[in-house]
């Protein structure tokens, strides 16, 4: 950098500026407008995070715009008779041009990221996902697990404790129809309390994810799924839950988004307890924009 | 507003933005600490700061994340001022590799993931196996000169230390100090971010259109059980995945198919190197630095595996390990 011209230098400032500025804007943008919800957890501080975070950058690059004429001394302890070099020179490395061309990549590349991202993945990705994870719990590597209906004991034969269907009523009151709404990863998760799952066994629930057919290739048989995200969108995974319907079978759209109601139960796979639901309806939903850990 | 239809190319776009909105904020803490340093920091505080020989002194770097929990995106911009401030190069290296695994944050989601699946066994042993493989790697590392690991520009920007007079007259000009402290953590932002930004782009890139291939995952099922190829598919899976070490044990710990050994060397490398660390680290060490460092921490981790794939039996008979 050294030799750089005091016009070129302050060009590259200019524009290390707006790349500050547009990463502040997107942040902003995608906190204040709610997008921010598909790509992080509401839990903890993530999406917090993204708004502070921005409106840092916009205050570093405004304020290093508004002191540039302040001194170019780089601030470090150097030694009697050291100095940094013209500009600092080792603030940096590489050419004048290089530097454009990484500050135009930072810039381009967010804007891009930014006007193209549909705010989900695609059906095919998700399937894949799904028949990877189907594939990692044990079940059949290319589709989404066939399941058995055993009955599961632990549930059964479980004491139900202090936990009762008034308990439950108190924090998680019922719907018009007597339904409980609850996430898909709500019921799937539910079976691994036997004291919980004594209880909601029988009980009518409403959920609402994106259907699959069941591995099995049985008619009435599918599963209901959601992404959810650990802390992004990156690192989310599906949690299904397998649907028997118990009556005449809905016509369903593979991948399409459905609000399914009927009794949540429990059975038995591969010696763990596994929620599943029996249906008895099916209506087209849309996909729920504000859930826990999941979009 | 109308949103484009998701599509393969959505996903990559989609998986970008989210790592990218995850890890800038801390990348934005990284450098403004990195700020701070540069205008604060005497030059050789950290010689007074760590023990003077340098065994003891690496054996500490590895423990500053249980002080200082930094996770592996904010970290990378504070070692690269630690290092212009006189941190020698062995200490750096090992709490550059420690802090992102040997940090209470980090103990408590491996502890809390794995709830149910040996979490104290689990979580013992990600902290101890990572101290251990950071230490040695700052061992290796400071038999190297800095000139033959670091960069020109981190190299140039060394400092030399001053008279202490010096030091506090120049303390003393607080708001010349702020300002630098601003602009320092602006070029240490946008040349880490650079780095970031290509990572980010080409694990999203894999981990959209190619790791979920079934062919892929039919593959890395069908060799789960083999105990020579299992722990490194899982580490190439935590190298593309490039997850956060907060969040990896989550992602891991509901595997059914790999046995626990090997899910250990995924919490183990991942964090210490992955896509995205690879470019972050190309910004304080030289390429071959990176590709030496690279190798050795795949040849540890694996090695590692094997020792604690003969000791884990035992280990779960203890009963201080089940909770």
């Amino acid at each position: 950098m050294s030799g750089e011209g005091e016009w070129t230098r302050r060009f590259l400032l200019f524009m290390e500026l707006w790349v500050l500025l547009i990463w502040a804007a997107m942040m902003g943008w995608f906190y204040a407008s709610g997008r921010i919800n598909a790509y992080l957890i509401g839990e903890g501080t993530f999406r917090i995070q993204v708004l502070i975070g921005g409106l840092v950058l916009a205050v570093l690059g405004l304020f290093n715009w508004q002191m540039r004429h302040v001194g170019e001394d780089c601030g470090h302890d150097h030694g009697e008779g050291e100095s940094c070099g013209e500009g600092g020179a080792h603030h940096h490395e590489g050419t004048a041009l290089g530097r454009g061309l990484g500050l135009a990549l930072l810039a381009l590349s967010v804007a891009a990221a930014a006007a193209l991202t549909p705010d989900d993945f695609s059906d095919k990705y998700k399937r894949n996902m799904l028949s990877a994870y189907a594939s990692r719990s044990g079940g059949d590597s290319g589709a989404p697990e066939a399941f058995r209906l055993t009955p599961n004991n632990a549930v059964a034969d479980g004491a139900a404790g202090g936990m009762t269907l008034a308990v439950v009523e108190k924090y998680q009151p019922r719907n018009a129809a007597g339904n409980f709404e609850l996430g898909v990863q709500e019921l799937y998760y539910s079976s691994a309390d036997p004291e919980y799952a004594k209880v909601m066994r029988g009980q009518g629930v409403e959920t609402v994810g994106q259907v699959v057919k069941d591995g099995s290739g049985e008619a009435g048989r599918w599963r209901v799924f959601v992404l959810q995200m650990t802390c992004c969108a990156a690192d989310a995974r599906p949690i299904s839950l397998p649907v028997v319907f118990e009556g005449a079978v809905p016509a369903l759209q593979e991948m399409g988004w459905y609000k399914l109601e009927g009794k949540i139960d429990y059975v038995e796979e591969r010696g763990i307890a596994v929620a599943v639901l029996r249906a008895s309806g099916a209506q087209p939903s849309l996909r729920p924009k504000q859930q826990r850990s999941l979009f | 507003m109308t949103l484009p239809a998701p599509s393969p190319s959505g996903d990559i776009f989609f998986a970008f933005l989210s790592i990218l909105l995850e890890g800038a904020p801390f990348i934005l803490l990284g450098a403004l600490i990195s700020g701070a340093i540069d205008a604060w920091l005497p030059s050789g505080a950290m010689d007074r700061l760590l023990p003077k020989r340098a065994f003891p002194a690496i054996l500490v770097s590895g423990l500053l994340g249980v002080i200082f929990p930094v996770c592996e995106c904010a970290i990378v911009p504070v070692i690269r001022r630690l290092v212009q401030k006189g941190l020698p190069l062995g200490c750096a290296m090992t709490y550059m590799l420690a802090a992102p695994i040997v940090n209470p944050i980090v103990a408590l989601s491996t502890w809390t993931a794995f709830t149910g699946r040996d979490p104290l066994l689990m979580m013992g042993s990600r902290v101890g196996l990572g101290y251990v493989i950071a230490v040695v790697a700052g061992l290796a590392a400071s038999r190297f000169r800095a000139s033959s690991i670091l960069k020109e520009g981190v190299l140039a920007g060394i400092a030399i230390p001053v008279p202490v007079e010096g030091v506090e007259a120049a303390r003393t000009d607080h708001g010349r100090k702020f300002v630098q402290a601003m602009r320092t953590a602006q070029r240490d932002f946008l040349d880490v971010a650079l780095y970031f930004v290509v990572g980010v782009a080409i694990a999203s890139l894999l981990k959209t259109q190619v790791f979920y291939r079934p062919s892929l995952q039919e593959g890395m099922a069908a060799v789960a059980g083999n105990h020579w190829i299992a722990s490194p598919v899982l580490m190439a899976m935590a190298f593309v995945l490039s997850l956060c070490s907060t969040t990896d044990a989550f992602i891991i710990a509901a595997d059914n198919l790999f046995p626990a050994v090997a899910k250990l060397s995924f919490l183990v490398f991942g964090p210490m190197l992955d896509l995205k660390l690879l470019f972050l680290y190309s910004t304080v060490l030289k390429p071959r630095a990176v590709a030496g460092m690279a190798g050795f921490l795949f040849l540890a981790v694996y090695a590692a595996g094997f020792g604690m794939e003969a000791l884990w039996p035992w280990l779960q008979t203890l009963t201080f390990m089940k909770p």
